[in-house]
């Protein structure tokens, strides 16, 4: 866990306080054993994106300079603060304005995603065709690792035929919008307009893109890949084949959880992911 | 369809075991045929999954995921003796485990 990274606990105070004196001042209140938003889909991305600013800064500030970034689903945030493309702040008025687009599209729909393993894609592309055509596959994590978004009744519908056709593990995610599919295509105006007033540089850190895996140089592109990241399913998988090709074995997830250490259990290659803590305990930083 | 023998159900056995000792970070010895995988150490499908690829590859296996997904379903796992005992099945005989059901 990132808590014990010296000086996690610390800095992710002052970034909460950063976040709460910007954005919402409920996140003041964030704690978490108590109060930790699970239940709110707007605080909890506000949280995820301060937890990986936290450890992306003390990866930084102990000497650690990546060759490249990636990003997963909506830590496209995080991960343009450590480029160094926007600011801490910039991050949270794109979380909010993203979250805004969406709901004012959605309006009281019931949307939902879920998780599938253990089928291949044509099985999903059955499954889909055979249920509701317009679900969608908003993710690949592997060969046989799905996520799908969809209306929340065609979701539950597949989630248990899924499990009929012999998928080993299913999961029904807690959330009500159908991130990374065309049920948010509406979002691009809206959130295009709010892109065009904010400020944002040219990475100084590479960033390769989940959507369609090349690398992310300049502003238009950061910003096209910001827009598109909400309604444009994208692949993780690919993402992941695509740096090895490039020749990067090693990954730090810049998160207090292991996500992706635990996707990366089933993809191809001999990469190894690590956490923070790992990394500063590593021969990447010899004097720790 | 490949030979069982005890020295193969041994070696499956100590593989189950090193895994979820490391995997839940428990103590080796605190694992029996009886400890439920989910209550007791908090284990979840995935850690299923992983298990099947390490399989595969071990026994160089042929048999698709979601053969033992569709078996799965009407002999569901939640004790370490039962997925060793699942997993003995798997290798004996791959892909024509849902056979077994007619």
């Amino acid at each position: 866990m990132s808590q014990l990274i010296p000086g996690y606990a610390e800095l992710f105070k002052v970034y909460l306080r950063k976040a709460s004196d910007w954005v919402d001042s409920a996140l003041s209140f964030f704690d978490p054993g108590i109060h930790n938003f699970l239940d709110n889909e707007l605080y909890n991305q506000y949280i995820a994106y301060i937890q990986s600013c936290t450890c992306s800064y003390l990866l930084r500030s102990k000497g650690l300079n990546p060759g490249i970034l990636a990003y997963y689903s909506m830590g496209i945030y995080a991960s343009l603060v450590d480029s160094g493309s926007i600011t801490f702040e910039t991050g949270l008025d794109l979380i909010k304005n993203a979250y805004r687009e969406i709901r004012i599209i959605l309006k009281d729909s019931d949307f939902s995603m879920c998780s599938i393993i253990g089928l291949n894609v044509d099985d999903i592309r059955q499954l889909i065709s055979r249920t509701d055509p317009e679900t969608e596959i908003s993710n690949q994590n592997g060969k046989f690792s799905f996520v799908l978004s969809g209306q929340l009744s065609s979701i539950k519908l597949i989630v248990t035929q899924a499990r009929e056709e012999g998928a080993i593990h299913t999961s029904l995610l807690d959330v009500k919008e159908p991130y990374h599919s065309r049920f948010l295509r509406e979002t691009q105006y809206g959130f295009s307009k709010f892109i065009g007033k904010i400020q944002v540089s040219d990475p100084v850190t590479p960033i390769l893109s989940s959507i369609n895996q090349t690398q992310l140089n300049s502003t238009g592109q950061i910003k096209s890949e910001l827009v598109k990241n909400l309604y444009h399913p994208f692949n993780w998988y690919q993402t992941h084949i695509n740096l090895i090709d490039r020749g990067y074995k090693l990954f730090i997830e810049c998160s207090p959880l292991p996500s992706l250490i635990k996707i990366a259990r089933f993809l191809p290659g001999e990469a190894r992911y690590i956490s923070p803590l790992s990394a500063l305990n590593s021969p990447l930083f010899p004097d720790s | 369809m490949a030979r069982i023998t005890e020295s193969t159900r041994n070696e499956v056995k100590n593989i189950v075991y090193n895994f979820f000792a490391e995997e839940c970070e428990v103590d080796k010895a605190q694992i029996t045929y009886h400890t439920n995988i989910i209550k007791d150490l908090d284990g979840d499908s995935l850690m299923f999954l992983e298990l099947i690829e390490i399989f595969k590859k071990k026994y160089n296996l042929e048999i698709e995921l979601k053969t033992i997904g569709k078996y799965a379903v009407k002999h569901p796992v939640s004790t370490i003796g039962q997925l060793i005992d699942m997993q003995m099945l798997i290798i004996e005989h791959e892909n024509r485990l849902l056979e077994l059901e007619k």
